[in-house]
């Protein structure tokens, strides 16, 4: 099959999902005397084809795009990292952590600082199960769901309680310090952040066609057996994938501290939390790199657009959500397994209906 | 009256005719035994009889009524058990509700049956088909607690259990000690004196000999021998089996190996598998350079772990490798590359290839970390795109799309493009296994004489193979493994088919040989 | 620090988790991953208080509670058994859903939360059982819970009676352990597989009402806070096991309530308890991989 056509598969195979949500959404909104039509023009219009709103959709995307590189970059080991979003909530806190706790930095020296931390502390958290899937083949999925829900527990505990700002009406972190805050590009709400996660995009979409690495972990992915055959170290491909998805999280978290919230809360993440937010990204996007970009700036659009069409329709920014989630669902079909064709579900009952045929024939 | 008849059957898979026109018939109350090699087709056979897979043409006719088997269960409405190899036990049930799978006997309250399972009726039925047949069982173990041999009791009880008259046994002795042989010959016995026909696939010449009243033998696809056991011997069941082919002659020089000095030496490896059962014992090799030592043996007597644990895919309980005078014991794989050993795997889409990435990216697996290949932690594509080019130029690969994946080629290329990466690395030693496995005339032709260039060129060749012909033709020397040891070894310039295929059967030509 | 008070909080937490588990130990052991149980008792929670509100009966309300979570489990069921989709991803969908919807509804409705106590009286569904209730200590430990509370603990004896005295029971194994057995015997697996995911989602919807109706008879977002994925910690740690997995759902509603009641005198801190579920299931599953594999000489990494 040529390149071209299974491209247009591909494609086919994000968009349909998608559209189908969004034709249950039209009718749910229309259940409850909204217009689905002028409700997602609204939506897209002010967040795409409108100036600002398209920048603060880009603004907004940048945490959207590591977490879904995080996640895809996994997929392509069949590894499933479930801990994306404690990675990021554990890079911002402590960046933040950083963050308020030194004064009169250089701003760059104060951001770069930040944003190690958080790499760092992603890396981290990201290492446990890595090393429990690698030696002891544990399931990753079980042990990184619950690690999330370990983690936010302990974050909130240290927000209430050492890291408490005692101002604050609701419980929170101080703020970070204004050097070290992301610079403004322009007055707009974009900032030095978004830059930085293509550049960071780009080095992962050279790791990963041209490098060594990139190379033994598609192979691992791929086939573990023949990988292991021709001499590669699965066990610590499994770790470097880790590591390198649990940095990415935690830049992320960083990276949208500095840029956005810049004090941690307990709401910090938003809801459902912008890890989960890349793993519908990721299973958007996940066949080409462009995919990933594509499937970020369009999430951003959504979410942006979801709280503006509050203000001028009466259909609440949580619709938003239900879309999300049809999306997954929906597209939770075809993904069975990393290496399956690229075939939707229809095709493949195409082709048993076909097989019944021709048993019957032969009788 | 004849109790199973089959008249013609034929299965095809695709182009692959794995059954040819069999005619068979089973006498009642018959112990038949059915042997070959492995791909001979015995199994694809019984699993038409048991109702997993359905001819592509042909009649069955059990009892002289034809039948259609759709399952398994229908198999066993005509009558018909059978016992895998692969036992389809549930660990955590006892004994008597694996047995008890699928028709439990429930309680019957005053309004018709309760969901609930009686307990105790459903023990009292068992033990009275367990009592009938003299088969020692505790019905209340559960089947994790409990050893294989037992295990493969519990899969005929529930084969008797729903009164079966025939029984079929798919290599039954393969994972069973020297003791649990003993007794499951006991026990088919006592079942062949309570009526029942008994037909089981192996491939030991010594149980066929001790068990059944007649053979079938197979060979690629057809039946070759169909005779009473009292009427033949363990070497004519062995020749028929293996086969008067002639052999590929090709041009083999006869080298003097008298001074030459040993590359690759295995001292007493053994090995167990997941289970905790001995699987290789006390393998003692040695390839001098120059050298083609062939191993063979009927595929399962250890052949493949043997090759895993000299490919560093598996690690071995004791014993030692040595290559070049280093201890490469329980090396990985990519020192073991390192050191200077190409590998050919047995299974090319396994362990050899990846078919969904390009052919870039194979032909350089397991050699990645050359200079020519990636510096720095970078793929050098370019340089790695001029390889390609230079090796399907050498080696004659036939490739459509030169940057495709490695799915578009065939068998024969694939493998073509296997031996092209392994080669252009100059090993000094070669491992191969199966390397001609499912290939072409004109192909196999091929890798046989890329394999003897190496050999000229001074280095050694462990060949791995269950194709008696290529081994014969290739090696210089031959080692034959039986039940995970080495049963003998001979000069390939001074033997024959005949005694190799003895070897292969498990007879040594001192006595007949004891499993 | 009242003792009584401390252990009754303890039986009250542990309910609607036992109750999940209770449910989900069926896909469990059919080898079904289910991490939606979090999504279906959240919908348990808000259809029952929902329709109480609309119906003003109580026992209706909770009735189309449970059918309601049922058509999710069923959504579930559909798209991961007949569909073959993947359950993790489903799971996560699944719960999203369950929560943006209850949040959207909540919104649509114009209100916070929602509240039933006009129409319930939850002081009137505790339960104090006449004799016991007058026992010094256990008395108050035991008596005044609401009926789903102690239906929960009547249901690890039910649960244990039908995973291992029924042909159900025995089917939901064999589907799990060896689904080649079930096939070669004639089980239908994919009915299995649907009736213990359909029985996850009843019990969700039972664990959603003990919550939300019996105990506050009221709906917040989010209510349910995680409970859904504790009992999935409790039922990976007890293997699917009714009796073992209870066990590990009663620590773990121990640990919550002590999180909330040293609280007072030992501050966030606390907090700490709840992340030991998360812990325990951690190192739990470490060890029973590294018993696992220790026999194992094989070196490849083969497909799951």
């Amino acid at each position: 099959m040529k390149k071209g056509k299974m491209f247009l598969l591909d494609i086919f195979n994000s968009l349909l999902p998608v559209l189908s949500a969004f034709g249950i959404g039209a009718i749910i909104i229309i259940l409850i005397g909204g217009n689905p039509l002028t409700t997602y023009s609204i939506m897209f219009s002010k967040t795409l084809f409108n100036w600002n709103g398209f920048l603060k959709t880009l603004h907004f995307a940048s945490p959207l795009i590591l977490t879904g590189l995080a996640i895809a970059i996994t997929f392509k080991a069949n590894i499933f990292n479930m801990g994306v979003e404690g990675q990021l909530l554990v890079g911002g806190f402590f960046a933040c952590v950083v963050g308020f706790y030194f004064e009169g930095l250089n701003p760059v020296v104060h951001v770069i600082l930040g944003l190690l931390t958080g790499i760092t502390c992603g890396m981290v958290f990201a290492f446990i199960p890595a090393i429990l899937k690698a030696y002891f083949k544990v399931n990753e999925i079980v042990v990184t769901l619950m690690l999330n829900y370990a983690v936010i527990e302990i974050l909130r505990i240290l927000t209430q309680t050492i890291y408490r700002d005692p101002t604050s009406g609701y419980v929170s972190t101080p703020a970070v310090a204004s050097s070290a805050m992301f610079y403004r590009i322009g007055g707009t709400r974009l900032t030095l952040f978004f830059p930085l996660t293509i550049i960071v995009f780009v080095i992962m979409y050279i790791i990963f066609k041209k490098s060594r690495l990139g190379y033994e972990v598609t192979a691992v992915g791929k086939n573990p057996e023949f990988a292991e055959a021709s001499g590669m170290n699965i066990k610590r491909k499994i770790i470097y994938i880790m590591l390198i998805s649990g940095a990415l999280s935690g830049l992320a978290g960083a990276g949208y501290m500095f840029s956005e919230k810049f004090k941690y809360t307990l709401d910090f993440s938003g809801n459902p939390g912008l890890g989960w937010d890349g793993m519908l990204i990721a299973l958007l996007g996940r066949h080409s790199p462009i995919g990933i970009i594509i499937a970020a700036i369009f999430y951003s659009a959504l979410k942006t657009g979801g709280d503006i069409i509050n203000i001028f329709t009466n259909v609440p920014k949580e619709s938003v959500g239900v879309i999300q989630g049809l999306i997954i669902l929906f597209i939770s079909i075809r993904f069975i397994n990393q290496n399956t064709k690229l075939f939707g579900n229809t095709m493949a009952r195409f082709s048993t209906t076909k097989k019944k045929k021709n048993e019957e024939v032969q009788k | 009256m004849n109790i199973i008849k089959t008249s013609n059957i034929t299965k095809k898979y695709g182009e692959l005719i794995a059954n040819d026109n069999i005619n068979l018939t089973f006498a009642e109350g018959e112990i038949k035994a059915i042997v070959g090699e492995n791909g001979a087709g015995k199994s694809t056979l019984m699993n038409m009889l048991y109702g997993l897979s359905r001819p592509t043409s042909g009649k069955i006719f059990i009892r002289e009524k034809e039948v259609e088997f759709f399952t398994p269960l229908d198999a066993i409405n005509a009558g018909i058990g059978m016992v895998h190899q692969h036992f389809k036990l549930v660990p955590s049930l006892t004994i008597c509700e694996n047995i008890l799978l699928g028709v439990e006997i429930m309680y019957k309250g005053k309004f018709g049956k309760t969901p609930f399972i009686d307990s105790k009726k459903e023990y009292e039925k068992v033990q009275e088909v367990t009592d009938k047949f003299k088969i020692d069982l505790n019905l209340k173990d559960k089947v994790e607690d409990i050893s294989i041999g037992l295990k493969q009791r519990v899969e005929i009880m529930k084969m008797l259990y729903r009164n079966v008259d025939i029984l079929i046994l798919d290599e039954p002795t393969a994972v069973l000690t020297p003791q649990e042989v003993d007794a499951l010959i006991i026990d088919l016995q006592e079942l062949k004196d309570k009526g029942k026909t008994i037909i089981f696939i192996t491939h030991k010449m010594s149980e066929v000999m001790k068990l059944s009243d007649s053979v079938i033998i197979m060979r690629r696809g057809r039946v070759v021998g169909d005779v009473k056991t009292k009427d033949t011997n363990e070497q004519e069941i062995a020749q028929i089996m293996v086969g008067r082919d002639v052999l590929l002659r090709v041009n083999k020089e006869e080298i003097d190996y008298s001074k030459s000095g040993v590359i690759y030496k295995l001292e007493n490896i053994s090995t167990k598998n997941l289970l905790g059962k001995e699987v290789l014992s006390d393998i003692n090799i040695e390839v001098k350079k120059g050298e083609i030592l062939g191993i063979a043996g009927v595929e399962g007597n250890g052949q493949g772990e043997l090759v895993k644990i000299l490919t560093g895919l598996m690690t071995s309980t004791k014993g030692k490798i040595i290559f070049n005078g280093r201890n490469i014991t329980n090396w990985w794989p990519v020192d073991i590359r390192e050191a200077g050993i190409g590998i050919i795997h047995g299974d090319r889409y396994a362990q050899g290839l990846c078919r969904d990435m390009t052919i870039n990216e194979n032909i350089v697996a397991g050699y990645h970390r050359k200079p020519d290949v990636s510096k720095r932690g970078m793929m050098r594509y370019g340089e790695i795109a001029k390889k390609r080019d230079r090796l399907v130029k050498e080696y004659d690969i036939r490739i459509a799309n030169p940057d495709g994946n490695v799915s578009q080629l065939s068998g024969g290329n694939a493998q073509k493009l296997i031996i092209a990466r392994e080669f252009d690395s100059n090993p000094k030693l070669l491992i191969a296994y199966q390397p001609t496995h499912g290939l072409d005339v004109g192909s196999i032709e091929f890798v046989h004489n890329k394999i003897l260039e190496l050999r000229k060129q001074g280095a050694g060749v462990v060949l791995v193979s269950s194709e008696l012909t290529e081994i014969m033709s290739l090696s210089d020397r031959i080692a034959v493994m039986y039940n995970g040891r080495i049963i003998g070894e001979v000069d390939a310039h001074k033997t024959n088919i005949e005694e190799v295929g003895m070897l292969m059967a498990g007879i040594t030509n001192k006595r007949s040989n004891k499993i | 620090m009242n003792f009584e008070r401390i252990f009754y909080i303890m039986l009250s937490n542990s309910a609607p988790i036992i109750l999940c588990v209770l449910g989900g130990n069926y896909a469990h052991k059919a080898n079904v991953l289910n991490i939606s149980l979090e999504g279906m008792m959240l919908v348990g929670a808000f259809a029952s208080v929902f329709f109480v509100s609309v119906t003003e009966s109580l026992l209706v309300g909770a009735l189309v509670g449970i059918i309601i979570t049922l058509v999710f489990g069923l959504i579930f069921a559909f798209m991961c058994v007949t569909q073959k989709g993947n359950p993790i991803i489903i799971g996560l969908a699944i719960n999203l859903l369950a929560f943006s919807i209850t949040a959207f509804l909540l919104k649509v409705l114009n209100t916070a939360n929602l509240n039933v106590n006009n129409i319930v009286d939850v002081a009137g569904l505790k339960i104090n059982i006449p004799l016991i209730k007058d026992i010094p200590f256990i008395g108050q430990i035991v008596s005044g819970h609401p009926l789903v509370t102690y239906i929960s603990f009547i249901g690890i004896f039910i649960m244990w009676v039908i995973m291992y005295k029924t042909k159900f029971g025995i089917y939901v194994r064999v589907v799990g352990e060896n689904e080649d057995a079930a096939y070669s015997v004639g089980i239908n697996v994919n009915k299995i597989k649907y009736i213990a995911i359909l029985i996850g989602a009843f019990c969700s919807a039972l664990a959603g009402i003990n919550l939300a109706l019996e105990k506050m008879a009221l709906f917040t977002n989010g209510m349910t806070a995680g409970i859904g994925f504790i009992a999935l910690a409790a039922i990976f740690c007890g293997r699917g096991r009714p009796g073992l997995s209870s066990l590990y759902a009663i620590l773990f509603g121990l640990a919550q309530s002590l999180s909330v009641n040293l609280n007072i005198s030992a501050g966030p801190v606390s907090g700490l308890f709840k992340t030991l579920p998360y812990f325990v299931i951690v190192i739990i599953l470490s060890v029973a991989s590294i018993i696992q594999n220790k026999n194992n000489r094989m070196r490849g990494f083969k497909n799951e």
